[in-house]
C-alpha cells in the first residue's frame, strides 16, 4: 500500500529533521546565550586592558599615570585594584591597591598571578614600555581557566570533528531507518489487509504487536462483509433461478398458444373476424414471450448471472442481418423501415455479445411497432467515427413523459411505468460500455440514440471496401462476421 | 427424395399437445412422413425403425435428455437435427450446437419460423438429391429460370446465367419473398472472407436484372432494399 510506505518515509524524514532541528536549536541557543551574556558583560565592562596599559605616560612631574579616558575610567571603576610593576617587581603605580598586596613582587609571584588569580582576585595583565600592568577584578566576577593542549591532539580533534559530525548524522539516520522499518512492517500488513478489503477479498491478519487492535478490527470487518456478500449472492441466485424457472415452465404452454393461434389465423374455413382474433392472440402471445425473455435477461444482467460473450464483430454485416430479420418478420407488416449506414460505420469493428445487442435493437424496433398499432415509419441511422452512433426513430406517438422521466431519473418517479424492454436496452448498452438516451423528436415520434465504443481492428483488414468491381481484393476479414441467414 | 416434403421427419417431445401441434403444422406444410415420440425410448425405437431424414428433438425428456439422444443418433447416422426446447440459456444453446446439431430453436416459437428452418436445413443437407429429383424452375414474370441448367427462358429467347448469377439467384430463390443481405449474397458466391466484394455483387445483380426484368431500370421482381440487400419478390413456382 503506497500510503503506508509514504507514511514510513515521512516518519523517518520527520525523525531525522527533529534531531537536526534540536541540534541546530541547541547550537543557536548556546550562541544566543553566549552573545547575550557577552553583551550584558560588555555593558558593565567595556574596557580594554591593552589600551589602558598603552595609555601610561610620565607627566611633567615625572609621575607615571594612565591617560584620562573613558577606557581608563571604565577599567578603574570595574577593577578592584590595579598596579603597574617594573621589571624588578616594584610597584610604579597603584590604584586601590590593598596593603597586603602593595609590596615588591618576585618573578614567581608575577608568573603565578598572570595565569589566573592573585589572593582570590581574578587578574588581568598587560605589558607596556614601563613594565606590566596588573588589574585585579572583584572576587567572583570572572572565572579563569588554565587551558593548554598538545598541538597534535588539537589537530587530531579538529580533523576528527567533521568526521564525527558525519558519523553522528549517519547514526541518526540509521536509527531513524531502523525504527521506521520496524514500525512499517506491521503497518504494511495492515495496509495489505485494507487493500484486499477494498478489492472485496477476505482478510485474515495476524493480531499481535502494535497493530493488534487494528488488525483485529479489520479481520472482523472482513468476516462481516464476506457474510453479507454470501447472503446477497444467495439471494440473487435464488431470485435469478426462480425467474428462470418460471420462464422455463411458461414456454411450452406458450408454444401451444402460438401454434394454435397461427393455425387459426391461417385457417381459410374461419370467418375473417375469427382469423383476426386469432392473429391478436398470436401477437399477444409473442408479447408475453418477449416479456418473459426480457424479464429473464434483465434479471441475469442485474445479478451478474449472464456473462457477456464478447466477440469482435463488424458493425455492417451484423446490423444488416438484424434489420433484415426484423423486416422479414410478420411484426414489420404495418411499418416501413429505412436503414442508412455510412461506409465508415459499416467497417467499424465492435466488441459485442451478438445475441444481447440483437435483443436491444429488436426491443427498440418492437417498441415502436407495439405503440403504433396503425403503423409507422421506422428509421435506423448508423454513423461511424471514434464510436458507433445508432439512432432508432419513428414518426409515431413518441415516448410518454412519464416513461422518459422513469428512464432518466428512475428514483424520482413514485409508481414507475413498466418499461422492462427499454430498461433492458439500457442494461445491455451499458454492459457494452456504451451510452443510450431516449427522447421525443421535435415533430413527434420516439428517438433512441445508442453509442457504442469502437474496438481496435485486428491487423490485415482494409479500412474501406475495394472500389474496383473487376478486381476485388483477396483476403479474409479478421473480425468475426455474423453468419448471414 | 424429390421434394423436401418427401422427407421422413421424427418429432420428439414429451408434451403431447405440442407433438400434435407440430404434426398438424408440418402436415399442413405438405410433409407426409411424420413420426412422433414422447420419450427417449420411443425415439430410439422410432429412429431404428423409420430411419428419419430429419429430427426435431426436445431436450427435457422424461427418461433421458435430448443431448444424449442426439449423440446416440449421430453415432448411427449423420441425420440433421433441430433442437426445440424451453431451455433458453446460452450454455444450453451453445452446447447443443457444439455437439453438432443443425439448429436450436427455443420455445415458444412461431410455427412459420420452425417450418422455414426445417425447410432450409433439408434443402442444404439434401441439395444434391433434391436437384436430381426436381428440375428447379422459377417463374419470374414472363421468364422461366432453370437453375440446374443455369438458363433463363425469356420471351426474347434463352439466356445463359453465369455461375455467379446462378448462385445469387439460387440464394434469392431459397429466400423468395424475404430480404437477403449483401453479406449473405456475397458469402453464397465467394464464401467466408468475402470482404470487399460488395461492388462486384452490385454489378452481377445488375446483369441478372438485365436478364430477368422487362425494364431493368424499374425492377419488379429483383428489388433492391436500400442499405440491406436484395429481395426476389414472391410468385408461385410451377
Amino acid at each position: 500500500m503506497k500510503t503506508i510506505s509514504r507514511l514510513v518515509r515521512r516518519y523517518i524524514a520527520a525523525a531525522f529533521a527533529i534531531v537536526l532541528l534540536i541540534l541546530l536549536f541547541n547550537i543557536a541557543a548556546f550562541l544566543g546565550v553566549l552573545t547575550s551574556s557577552y553583551n550584558v558583560a560588555h555593558e558593565k565592562s567595556d574596557w580594554r586592558i591593552g589600551s589602558f596599559a598603552a595609555s601610561f605616560s610620565e607627566d611633567e612631574a615625572g609621575v607615571l599615570r594612565p591617560e584620562e579616558s573613558a577606557n581608563t575610567q571604565s577599567l578603574l571603576s570595574a577593577c578592584a585594584w590595579a598596579m603597574l610593576l617594573d621589571d624588578e617587581g616594584n610597584v610604579l603605580w597603584r590604584h586601590n591597591l590593598p596593603e597586603s598586596l602593595d609590596h615588591r613582587y618576585t618573578v614567581s609571584q608575577v608568573a603565578s598571578f598572570s595565569r589566573w588569580y592573585w589572593a582570590d582576585y581574578p587578574v588581568f595583565t598587560y605589558l607596556n614600555d614601563y613594565g606590566i600592568v596588573v588589574a585585579g577584578m572583584p572576587k567572583g566576577s570572572y572565572v579563569r581557566f588554565d587551558y593548554y593542549i598538545n598541538a597534535t591532539i588539537l589537530d587530531g580533534l579538529l580533523s576528527a570533528l567533521p568526521k564525527l559530525l558525519l558519523v553522528d548524522g549517519a547514526l541518526v539516520i540509521a536509527v531513524c531507518l531502523l525504527l521506521g522499518f520496524r514500525a512499517s512492517r506491521p503497518l504494511r500488513e495492515v495496509g495489505r489487509g485494507i487493500d484486499a478489503l477494498s478489492r472485496g477479498e477476505e482478510v485474515e491478519l495476524a493480531e499481535h504487536g502494535m497493530t493488534a487492535e487494528l488488525a483485529g478490527k479489520l479481520n472482523r470487518t472482513s468476516a462481516l462483509l464476506a457474510g453479507q456478500r454470501k447472503a446477497i449472492a444467495k439471494r440473487d441466485s435464488a431470485r435469478t433461478n426462480w425467474i428462470a424457472g418460471v420462464s422455463h415452465d411458461i414456454r411450452t404452454p406458450l408454444s401451444l398458444i402460438f401454434g394454435h393461434a397461427e393455425q387459426l389465423e391461417r385457417a381459410a374455413s374461419l370467418p375473417e373476424a375469427q382469423q383476426k382474433k386469432a392473429a391478436a392472440i398470436r401477437v399477444q402471445a409473442q408479447r408475453i414471450r418477449m416479456l418473459i425473455e426480457d424479464l429473464n435477461l434483465t434479471s441475469k444482467l442485474q445479478y451478474d448471472a449472464q456473462p457477456l460473450r464478447l466477440e469482435e464483430t463488424l458493425a455492417g454485416p451484423f446490423l444488416r442481418q438484424v434489420m433484415t430479420d426484423f423486416c422479414n418478420s410478420p411484426l414489420c407488416e404495418r411499418c416501413t423501415v429505412g436503414f442508412d449506414m455510412d461506409a465508415q460505420a459499416g467497417q467499424t469493428s465492435l466488441l459485442l455479445d451478438g445475441a444481447l445487442c440483437r435483443r436491444a435493437l429488436e426491443n427498440l424496433l418492437l417498441n415502436s411497432v407495439r405503440h403504433n398499432p396503425q403503423g409507422c415509419a421506422l428509421s435506423v441511422t448508423v454513423r461511424g467515427g471514434e464510436a458507433l452512433s445508432l439512432t432508432v426513430s419513428d414518426d409515431g406517438v413518441g415516448y410518454p413523459e412519464k416513461v422518459l422521466l422513469a428512464l432518466d431519473h428512475p428514483d424520482s418517479v413514485e409508481s414507475p411505468p413498466h418499461i422492462l424492454g427499454l430498461h433492458l436496452v439500457r442494461q445491455i448498452v451499458l454492459a457494452h460500455g456504451g451510452r443510450v438516451s431516449f427522447a421525443n423528436g421535435e415533430q413527434g415520434g420516439a428517438i433512441a440514440l445508442i453509442t457504442l465504443p469502437a474496438h481496435p481492428r485486428a491487423g490485415g483488414v482494409p479500412a474501406l471496401p475495394h472500389s474496383d468491381p473487376r478486381r476485388p481484393p483477396r483476403g479474409k476479414a479478421q473480425a468475426r462476421r455474423p453468419r448471414p441467414r | 427424395m424429390n421434394r423436401i416434403q418427401d422427407a421422413r421427419i421424427l418429432l420428439v417431445d414429451d408434451e403431447a399437445d405440442l407433438l400434435a401441434l407440430l404434426r398438424e403444422s408440418l402436415s399442413g406444410a405438405g410433409y407426409r412422413h411424420l413420426t412422433v415420440a414422447a420419450s427417449a425410448a420411443e425415439a430410439r425405437a422410432a429412429f431404428a425403425l423409420e430411419r428419419p431424414d430429419f429430427i426435431v428433438l426436445d431436450i427435457n425428456l422424461p427418461d433421458g435428455d435430448g443431448f444424449s439422444l442426439f449423440q446416440a443418433f449421430r453415432e448411427k447416422a449423420d441425420v440433421p437435427v433441430l433442437f426445440l426446447s424451453a431451455r433458453d440459456a446460452d450454455s444450453d444453446r451453445l452446447f447443443g450446437l457444439g455437439l453438432g446439431a443443425d439448429d436450436y430453436l427455443t420455445k415458444p416459437f412461431l410455427t412459420q419460423e420452425l417450418l422455414l428452418r426445417i425447410a432450409t436445413i433439408l434443402r442444404r443437407t439434401y441439395r444434391a438429391e433434391l436437384s436430381r429429383g426436381e428440375e428447379a424452375e422459377l417463374s419470374i414474370g414472363a421468364s422461366r429460370v432453370n437453375l440446374s441448367q443455369a438458363v433463363v427462358l425469356t420471351p426474347r429467347g434463352p439466356l445463359q446465367l453465369t455461375a455467379t448469377e446462378r448462385a445469387l439467384l439460387q440464394k434469392l430463390a431459397e429466400n423468395r419473398g424475404r430480404i437477403v443481405t449483401y453479406d449473405a449474397l456475397c458469402e453464397a458466391v465467394w464464401g467466408e472472407g468475402y470482404y470487399g466484394y460488395e461492388n462486384s455483387l452490385n454489378v452481377h445483380l445488375r446483369h441478372l436484372r438485365e436478364k430477368l426484368e422487362e425494364n431493368p431500370s424499374r425492377p419488379r421482381f429483383l428489388i433492391t432494399v436500400r442499405g440491406l440487400g436484395y429481395k426476389l419478390q414472391k410468385e408461385e413456382t410451377p
